[in-house]
């Protein structure tokens, strides 16, 4: 009996194996060889313009990253900035991303032509967005956003200075990457908004629910298991950001941008430092990895309390 | 059954245009070479950014090829991002001759991927070049690795009008008595009061204050100081240095008087009196101020008005030899004749680079318009540190040039937005000295 079980198991096995191999080759190529390549080059004084060879530095790389008075705390600082960032635009663009998906969840005429609208900013290369929106930034009265604010509140609001403030700057990359972003999320919403049976509103409609306690006792709960799939694809959006910091502020003012991702890519592309930006990547995995299984525990004993 | 046949013919209609497809381009690749049957091939790579320096690169490749038809044959790649393509190609694949920012060269011949040039191409064409050009094509062990089209001019743009009506008569005249930063101080403030969006200068903030720009258009504050951004191959006591603390700060003190530009054109369409940038924009202003257009140096720190110096620079790659380095070198002189440098120059509006090309250019022969950028450029302080005798000062001639970039690039964006100069100055100067350190002084 064992024996046929183990053929059965076997000849599945094949199959399953080969369908799945295109994918665990990428995986390998692409995502566990560059890893542990990271990992064992974070050992190295090691960059482009290296002559001689890497030389084996053991742990130096990580000392100046988490340990050195001088060159670690804008490390600490960007690990701050991602999870400020994270706080910020996870929740905000989880609601927005429901708020109007369950409007465009709406029947009516031409709905569709206002989900493309929402859905476009998604369509746009980032590079192309931040483009766009450093003129609408601009610290002087021409820019859109200062020229707008100041209409509106009749000449009260002085220009802000949006990209150059310490205090704001964070918050205005984290604005439009709400706007260039929640258009993913919305579809995913919309998709689950429309899984959930006509039948539950029907039925909560017999009990007089009113609109609220619909969207409360009914939608909420219905979208429940899209809802934990877009927060942690929000989390670890809101982890890599880059390209925006890159194009708009470039770490700056003050370090008040600087991000995790950010430094590892302008280590390595920019200063030509291979060695800092793989201990940099290597001690980032480390902490996505915690913060993945805390999310995973903290989910599952949702489901289990369910 | 029939979607199953409509698909298949489907995908054998798709195959048959591909395969039309590839054929084509198979064909078209296999006449290209036949072209030049017999010559010596070489690669070269051009940075293709500015439409003028495109059309200007395929023109001078075109030419050469005509010239020395059947003899050499160039093949031209132009390269969006050159300094990314040199730093991640092996020494092996690196084309014959190519082109790359020059602040780069020290970093290239430390990577072991330029070819020296002093004995190969003849003595003529360096003494030819400007001042400013020789030393930055000029390596710390004394040998030369690249030549130069055209160099660049940094220096302040003016309404003549806009001053005049801010009551601001001592406009300098020469580099040899630029406005002090005091004075320069007084002269913002006084533009900016004349100025309906109470703003005086443009100084290119929408370049990006981060690393980059502050690299070639704020380092002549450092050297206005009197200092070199390292001194003895350390950072440390002369980039954080008090005086050069001083004069960022008061840099950054003229923020009140700055219009962001966020649309490039805060001085071409008149909202300011004064514009902080290089040669580049000098066609579209003098277009748009005609003769209310005037240059002027940049200020003065202490230790005299400084400028920057150096462009885009030409090079041999390290591995090419034997016939191929031959027709490499052929190459370099060509594109050094007088008619190829003005012709990239009037394109692109920089500084020709050259002494012969220098005195045929409408715009920087003595009495021209631009002639303040070639007398600066004939004042380089070459490496030594900063004097009052001097103007233009190469960008660190060192293989950490990345790092310095980006590490004082970072500064001056903290100083600008606020944050304390003396510790962003000095963490810039131990990151700086740190890699030197690493590298073992390079």
């Amino acid at each position: 009996m064992g024996k046929s079980k183990r053929t059965k198991f076997g000849q599945d096995n094949l199959a399953g194996l080969l369908m799945s191999l295109p994918g665990i080759l990428l995986l390998v190529l692409f995502v566990i060889v560059p890893f542990f390549t990271a990992i064992v080059l974070s050992f190295f004084n090691v960059d482009f313009n290296m002559v001689g060879g890497p030389k084996f530095w053991g742990l130096e790389q990580y000392r100046r990253i988490l340990v050195d008075p001088v060159t670690s705390p804008i490390f600490y600082k960007a690990l701050m900035n991602n999870f400020t960032f994270a706080l910020i635009v996870v929740p905000v663009q989880t609601g927005l991303a429901v708020l109007l998906a369950v409007m465009l969840n709406a029947k009516l005429k031409g709905i569709a032509f206002f989900r493309t609208f929402f859905f476009l900013p998604v369509v746009f290369p980032m590079s192309l967005v931040a483009i766009i929106w450093a003129l609408m930034f601009s610290r002087d009265s021409l820019g859109m956003l200062n020229g707008l604010l100041n209409l509106f509140s009749f000449g009260y609001i002085q220009p802000i200075d949006w990209l150059g403030d310490p205090n704001i700057a964070l918050l205005s990359i984290a604005l439009l990457s709400v706007w260039a972003g929640v258009g993913f999320q919305m579809v995913i919403v919309l998709a689950g908004l429309q899984e959930i049976p006509l039948e539950l509103y029907e039925a909560a409609s017999l009990d007089r629910a009113n609109w609220w306690q619909r969207f409360w006792n009914v939608t909420i709960p219905g979208l429940r298991n899209t809802l934990v799939f877009v927060v942690i694809i929000t989390t670890i959006f809101s982890l890599r950001l880059f390209d925006q910091v890159f194009i708009l502020t470039k770490g700056g003012p003050i370090d008040a941008t600087q991000t995790v991702m950010y430094q590892a890519v302008t280590s390595a592309f920019v200063e030509g430092n291979v060695g800092r930006a793989s201990a940099i990547t290597v001690v980032f995995v480390v902490i996505i990895i915690c913060i993945t299984l805390i999310q995973r525990v903290v989910l599952r004993q949702n489901r289990e309390v369910k | 059954m029939k979607l199953r046949k409509v698909t298949r013919l489907k995908v054998k209609q798709t195959f048959a245009v591909t395969s039309a497809i590839a054929a084509l381009t198979l064909g078209l690749g296999a006449i290209a070479p036949a072209h030049a049957a017999g010559a010596q091939e070489i690669t070269v790579w051009a940075m293709c950014s500015e439409a003028g320096e495109i059309a200007a690169a395929r023109e001078q490749v075109s030419a050469f090829n005509g010239y020395y038809d059947g003899q050499y044959h160039a093949t031209l790649t132009c390269k969006a991002d050159m300094g990314t393509a040199i730093k991640s190609t092996s020494v092996g694949s690196l084309p014959s001759v190519f082109e790359f920012d020059g602040e780069n060269l020290a970093a290239y011949v430390y990577a072991g991927k330029l070819k020296q040039l002093d004995g190969l191409v003849p003595a003529s064409v360096f003494n030819n070049e400007l001042v400013s050009i020789q030393a930055e094509g000029t390596y710390k062990d004394g040998h030369k690795y690249s030549v130069s089209q055209y160099d660049s001019g940094l220096g302040l743009y003016a309404s003549k009008k806009k001053l005049a009506a801010a009551g601001i008569k001592d406009v300098p005249t020469s580099w040899k008595n630029a406005w002090t930063a005091t004075r320069f101080t007084a002269v913002l403030k006084a533009l900016a009061a004349k100025a309906s969006g109470k703003k005086a200068i443009d100084i290119k903030e929408n370049y990006g204050m981060g690393p980059g720009w502050p690299g070639y258009a704020f380092t002549p504050i450092v050297n206005s100081a009197g200092f070199q951004i390292i001194t003895g191959g350390k950072a440390v006591g002369s980039l954080d240095n008090a005086k050069v603390v001083a004069a960022l700060k008061t840099f950054a003190s003229w923020k009140q008087y700055v219009d962001p530009s966020a649309d490039d054109k805060a001085f071409e369409n008149g909202r300011v009196g004064l514009a902080w940038v290089g040669h580049w924009q000098y066609p579209a202003l003098s277009k748009a101020l005609g003769s209310d257009l005037t240059v002027l140096p940049l200020p003065d720190f202490g230790a005299g008005s400084k400028s920057g110096q150096g462009s885009h620079s030409w090079a041999i790659g390290k591995n090419t030899s034997g016939d191929e380095l031959a027709a490499a070198n052929v190459f370099l002189q060509y594109i050094m004749k007088d008619q190829w440098v003005l012709n990239v120059t009037d394109q692109n509006g920089a500084v020709p680079a050259t002494k012969t090309a220098l005195n045929k250019s409408v715009n920087y022969r003595k009495g021209g318009p631009l002639q303040l950028y070639a007398d600066q450029l004939s004042a380089s302080c070459g490496t030594s540190k900063p004097t009052k005798a001097c103007v233009t000062v190469p960008r660190t001639i060192s293989a950490a040039w990345p790092v310095i970039n980006t590490a004082f690039g970072t500064a001056v964006q903290t100083i600008w937005n606020g944050g304390n100069a003396a510790t962003a100055l000095h963490t810039a100067a131990v990151t700086i000295d740190q890699d030197i350190t690493d590298h073992s002084g390079y």
